[in-house]
């Protein structure tokens, strides 16, 4: 496989995005690992530091932030034809993300305000610094057709979420906001249907007809779907933080009708898939397109106060864990074999077939062991059972563990297919 | 089958006149099969046609000279299946199919990501006799070469310049 100079330059090397993306697994095992330890405290939460704090932005930082980087960073320069300018900054944001998160866990679990401070402001630089090189390649895009909306909007939250954390952290230690759960709740919104949200729906429209061969989502409804979903979002958190309670609801039915709009463009996607037999990281994609429209409707109960002491944790569980977890494990799932593929051919020779990089019992565990972690936790939740939150995160962490196993075999076999090559190359 | 037809918008452009109705008349006509040249990207007129049902992107190729390619969302076959007897049973794709030389023959240029993926992995998967295929792009298709590895396929460059990449796409052998 011969490419050309150009192309080279969008491909980054392959450790680039892989050492995002094995930050995002073992930060994966770790939340789980803190839930087994420490779950007994989930039906409950509402917020503070504590083990379960540090657990829930395991997931939303260690796993969603890290891999929407590495997947940004080498799927946009080459969907957009436009490569990323100063690529060793990529390296400055893995630099300043790894020891941040570190120091950050600690602070939250451990309560430490030193820390929490500390650690935030890390994190906010690395992600700060992501979001001005996915602004500046976006800014030198020409024209592509679906996703740039998206990942506009995706930038903004992660701008508007980064500034929320900087709040509530320096609230922590002068305590100046008056209605701080709000600033909570509309730094969750960005964070998990703004930033996350965004860049997972722009995405969809890209790397699912691929690796389904559907046709892809009608550009034209796919941009409404992005007008609906930014103005749903402005209007939610806008509502959030001016305490308007009639604004942030229309703002979450708009968001809903966005969902359904994308979700009906995606059915259409599967019923054109020539690929049939899509494996166990589809079951979990599928997973998250029914846990995305519950999320949203369990976060409407606990908007209007119905069933609150249940409603209000559940939608947090079922928005991070149902959702925006399955979403992301099951891209992970069949990105990292698709892109070690991808670089098996770069010395030269063929390719590779992503499944000959692929682990499917382990895929598969892990899929079965993420199934169950998520109903016996929701089971924990609505009966109020410290022990089946444990149980399940318990699952959670052997399919966690499935999907490091499954992530270390990819990375043995590009390693053996590199050393192949550079055989071949020398004889 | 209606002709593929360019339509160059410069001149009218530059005598002050707006092409908006000539474009729309053209559309209806030329169904899919739209080319556009502009001095600049024209956006406006772009969102109309989205209006109608046509989706579009433009390239720029030059300085003050753009090109835009439409098509419509719902796939529509480009080539004549009955009027083209060496073609038959191909899949319907966004593009036509040509054959000579004992090979299929198919421009992509144009089609957004991951149109020309797509197009040539229904073509590929649907082949029953060790067809050659020669596939021109605007660019390199990286995430096709993992697609086509995983089908028994593999494709090699036979050239590339700047908006055109020309790979030959054909079964691997053994080993």
């Amino acid at each position: 496989m011969d490419i050309t100079r150009d192309a080279r330059d969008r491909l980054l090397p392959a450790s680039i995005p892989y050492r995002f993306f094995g930050l995002a697994v073992i930060c994966h095992v770790g939340a789980w690992g803190l839930l087994a330890c420490y779950g007994d405290g989930l039906p409950g939460f509402i917020g503070g530091p504590g083990p379960i704090l540090a657990a829930l932005h395991m997931i939303t930082l260690g796993v969603g932030a890290s891999t929407a980087c590495g997947a940004a960073i080498q799927l946009l320069p080459v969907a957009s034809r436009v490569s990323l300018r100063g690529v060793g900054a990529t390296v400055g944001i893995f630099l300043l993300l790894v020891p941040g998160l570190l120091i950050l866990f600690h602070g939250m679990g451990a309560a430490q305000d030193l820390a929490m401070e500390i650690g935030a402001a890390l994190v906010i630089a690395a992600l700060g610094l992501f979001a001005w090189k996915i602004m500046d390649l976006m800014y030198r895009v020409k024209d592509m057709p679906v996703p740039p909306d998206y990942v506009w909007i995706s930038s903004f939250a992660l701008i508007g979420l980064l500034s929320l954390a900087g709040l509530l952290v320096a609230d922590g230690k002068f305590g100046f906001l008056p209605r701080r759960q709000d600033i909570a709740a509309a730094h969750g919104l960005l964070a998990v249907y703004g930033f996350m949200g965004m860049l997972a729906m722009g995405f969809s429209g890209i790397l699912l007809p691929m690796f389904t061969l559907g046709h892809p989502p009608n550009a034209v409804w796919n941009r409404r779907a992005a007008g609906l979903a930014l103005a749903g979002l402005l209007l939610s958190v806008a509502g959030l933080l001016a305490d308007q309670r009639t604004v942030f609801l229309i703002g979450w039915v708009l968001g809903m009708v966005a969902v359904m709009v994308h979700l009906a463009l995606m059915r259409q996607m599967m019923k054109t898939a020539m690929r049939k037999r899509l494996g166990p990281s589809f079951l979990l994609v599928r997973l998250s397109w029914v846990m995305l429209p519950l999320s949203l409707a369990l976060g409407l109960a606990a908007a209007t106060g119905f069933a609150l002491d249940r409603s209000a944790p559940l939608f947090g569980f079922i928005l991070v864990f149902g959702w925006m977890l399955s979403f992301l494990l099951g891209v992970l799932q069949r990105i990292l074999p698709f892109l070690a593929s991808m670089h098996s051919g770069l010395s030269g020779g063929r390719p590779l077939m992503p499944s000959a990089f692929t682990h499917e019992k382990a895929a598969m565990t892990h899929a079965r062991c993420h199934f169950t972690a998520l109903f016996l936790v929701s089971c924990g939740f609505f009966f109020e059972q410290g022990g089946l939150v444990r149980l399940g995160a318990l699952a959670g962490l052997l399919g966690a563990l499935a999907l490091l196993w499954f992530a270390l075999h990819v990375w043995w076999q590009s390693h053996k297919a590199l050393r192949a090559a550079k055989l071949v190359n020398i004889s | 089958m209606t002709d593929k037809i360019c339509f160059d918008l410069r001149p009218l452009l530059a005598r002050g006149i707006d092409p908006l109705e000539e474009v729309l008349a053209w559309a209806e006509t030329a169904g899919a099969n739209l080319t556009l040249d502009a001095p600049f990207n024209p956006r406006p007129l772009r969102r109309v046609l989205a209006k109608k049902g046509f989706s579009s992107e433009a390239i720029k190729l030059d300085a003050g000279h753009w090109r835009v390619r439409l098509w419509q969302e719902d796939p529509v076959r480009l080539y004549d299946e009955a009027g083209d007897e060496d073609c038959q049973g191909l899949p319907p794709l966004e593009v036509p199919v040509t054959r000579s030389g004992g090979m299929l023959h198919l421009d992509l240029r144009g089609l957004p990501p991951p149109r020309p993926l797509l197009a040539i992995m229904r073509l590929c998967m649907a082949l029953d006799e060790a067809l050659t295929v020669l596939a021109i792009f605007d660019r390199d298709p990286l995430y096709l070469f993992p697609e086509l590895a995983e089908i028994g396929w593999q494709a090699d460059a036979i050239s590339s310049e700047p908006g055109k990449v020309v790979l030959k796409i054909f079964k691997s052998g053994p080993g």
